[in-house]
């Protein structure tokens, strides 16, 4: 532990004297749950607000960001902590990476990078103020636009021209042959500004080799296409789709289409669209998701899994602004039961397979580097926390009083 | 005692930074010769905006009062952008307006003076007098300290006029927005509070005409008079290199 400490004091120390543009940043979040009924009893927990449906094994996240910048150099490293056995214990985070700019239009990251130009989320209510119950989280809104591939071990991105941008970035695999590091791990997007409009991209996500149903090797990959209009004022609205390129694929059973090295679950062909409208004192929000192709509980006479049925997710929220420091923030979710059976390991899995629902009232309190929230959360069919087990999705309702506090400097 | 040694030698380097922070204000010629990388500005704070004048303004508290500020006016020649500098509760901000927002804050400032000195002013209904006077982009750099503003953000701002404990004060309240620093992990997300800058009547005045292009054309020219130099320098050395032996002899 002191070890740790010292590093990254010297880190602090030697960054100060080597460097122009030395950032050190911080964001920590923490979300207690002093009750919250679970169908079947009232308990309490803590935790980041993202911890899943086990709060009490957690307790929140302490952030540390260093940066260090000059015109054609610079370097990234977060420290966070997090649980461990007997306590809490210090980690590294995603941006651990050095780069340079050998000319004015191409920046060349090494080490950990998230490849994450043109990346779009659609997040609001309980997301960023209450504990993120399913149906608020994940593949809910997170990267639901245009996704990002985190992690990767080299990042390339040019800006040959003003407005537009092209960035090939992927994972060293290790011990196989190259290509699964510049392709199959490996994204190549571009995007466009049209200045007064909005902003165009696409990209191809590279996925691990598959096989097919007779066995064979097959690659695939991920087509995303996204556009964002700002044209109009106060508007914002966002739309994305996610196209697999290879659907035969998937009819082998096994779900091996997904980008699990972009943090995201299993992606099938989705689309998505996110609104937020700003009408003085009130911002409205609104997100709409649709699976077109799911895969059916059974198989044919082949053992060929069906595609079949559509898959919707959705949310509103409106907060209402008070005054500059008090703001009441309000959310709905839902998510059909074939749209959660997608994001299942397996089909086989009993977990998530009814629709669910959650809503969430709160205040938030608007400090210059903080936010202090304090709300009531529903959740139904298993979608709120401490709700790990099956038989906890056979209660139809539960509630919880968030307590959260985000304070960053 | 290590853990305690490590800690202070992270404190003092954090805080030397604050410590030896700029007392002088920037001027073009600290711009002009800022190539933004130069050790000097860790300590010294960014050179990338004159600093031409200051003016004093409030903010609000935690406890909702207010509490007066002495703020930086501070122009960017490069892309000529202007706007203030202050600390708002415990953070670090440069506002900056681009021409079409300065405009606006001009024309609602003259607005506001004319309706103080005719006594119209509403005195209910802040959410509305807030934005009275129109609404237009801000750009926003903010950080704990001076010299580690590393976040930034891009909202709009209300020009319009508040009453506090009676007295009307002309505001500029710039609307919350997403940090868009983005090199967090993704679920770190980041966010810049709404910020309302109160001025009285006088101090409006003086922000406003600090604001005007006349005023900015000052220091704009100051800047090119810089660049022009090393341009001139630059041409008269080119042409007396390549200039021809025939030509030198008719020196």
């Amino acid at each position: 532990m002191k070890k740790i400490i010292g590093l990254i004091a010297a880190v602090a120390l030697s960054a100060a004297s080597a460097f122009a543009q030395v950032n050190v940043s911080s964001w920590n979040r923490v979300c207690f749950l002093p009750l919250n009924w679970n169908g079947n009893q009232i308990v309490s927990g803590e935790a980041e607000n993202w911890a899943g449906t086990n709060p009490g094994v957690v307790a929140g996240t302490t952030r540390l960001f260093f940066t260090g910048d000059t015109k054609n150099a610079g370097f990234r490293m977060e420290v966070y902590t997090t649980s461990s056995a007997g306590g809490s214990a210090i980690a590294l985070g995603d941006p651990n990476y050095v780069y340079v700019k050998p000319f004015d239009w191409m920046k060349v990251s090494l080490g950990q990078v998230n490849a994450n130009m043109g990346l779009g989320h659609v997040t609001f209510g309980m997301f960023d103020h209450g504990y993120r119950v399913s149906s608020s989280t994940g593949d809910y809104c997170e990267n639901i636009i245009f996704s990002e591939m985190a992690r990767c071990n080299f990042d390339v991105v040019l800006t040959p021209i003003p407005n537009l941008w092209i960035e090939y970035g992927g994972k060293v695999v290790a011990n196989k042959e190259a290509y699964h590091t510049f392709l199959n791990y490996a994204k190549l997007s571009a995007g466009y500004t049209i200045p007064g409009v909005g902003f165009a991209r696409a990209q191809y996500i590279g996925l691990p080799d598959t096989t097919d149903k007779k066995g064979d090797t097959v690659k695939v990959g991920l087509i995303e296409a996204a556009f964002d209009l700002t044209c109009v004022p106060n508007l914002w609205l966002s739309a994305g789709v996610k196209v697999p390129t290879n659907f035969e694929t998937l009819n082998d059973g096994n779900w091996k289409l997904s980008i699990t090295q972009a943090g995201a679950g299993h992606i099938p062909l989705r689309a998505a669209i996110g609104a937020q409208y700003n009408l003085n004192p009130f911002v409205f929000h609104a997100l709409a998701i649709a699976s077109f192709m799911n895969i059916s509980d059974s198989t044919d006479s082949d053992g060929i899994r069906e595609f079949k049925d559509v898959g919707f997710a959705g949310g509103l929220g409106v907060d209402f602004k008070i005054n500059d420091r008090y703001t009441i923030i309000t959310d709905f979710r839902y998510a059909s039961a074939v749209y959660n059976r997608i994001l299942q390991s397996s089909v086989s899995d009993a977990v998530t397979t009814r629709g669910t629902a959650a809503g969430y009232v709160g205040l938030a309190q608007n400090l210059s580097n903080a936010i202090f929230d304090v709300g009531f959360q529903l959740a139904g069919n298993g979608a709120g926390p401490f709700t790990t087990t099956v038989e906890d999705k056979k209660f139809d309702l539960t509630w919880s009083v968030p307590v959260q506090i985000t304070c960053w400097f | 005692m290590k853990k305690l040694l490590c800690t202070v030698c992270m404190i003092c380097s954090l805080s030397s930074a604050a410590l030896f922070a700029a007392k002088e204000k920037v001027t073009a010629k600290d711009v002009y010769e800022s190539d933004g990388s130069s050790l000097k500005e860790f300590f010294t704070g960014s050179k990338k905006y004159i600093e031409f004048d200051d003016v004093k303004l409030r903010t609000s508290t935690v406890l909702d009062s207010l509490k007066a500020r002495e703020a930086t006016l501070i122009y960017n020649p490069r892309n000529k952008a202007a706007g203030v500098s202050t600390y708002f509760e415990t953070m670090f901000y440069n506002f900056l307006f681009d021409e079409e927002a300065r405009n606006l804050i001009q024309k609602g400032f003259e607005q506001y003076k004319k309706d103080f000195e005719e006594k119209s002013l509403i005195r209910k209904a802040s959410s509305k007098t807030t934005r009275m006077y129109g609404s237009a982009k801000v750009y926003a750099e903010f950080g704990t300290i001076k010299t580690m503003m590393s976040h930034y953000a891009n909202s709009v701002f209300n020009v319009g006029y508040r009453f506090y404990k009676n007295t009307p004060f002309f505001v500029l309240s710039i609307e919350s927005a997403k940090d868009e620093w983005s090199d967090a992990e993704e679920e770190t997300r980041w966010v810049m509070p709404t910020v309302t800058l109160y001025f009285t009547l006088a101090q409006g005045e003086l922000f406003s005409t600090d604001m005007s292009t006349d005023v900015l054309k000052i220091y704009q020219d100051e800047f090119e008079q810089f660049v022009n130099s090393d341009l001139d320098e630059e041409k008269n050395e080119n042409k007396k290199y390549n200039k021809k032996d025939d030509d030198l002899d008719t020196y």
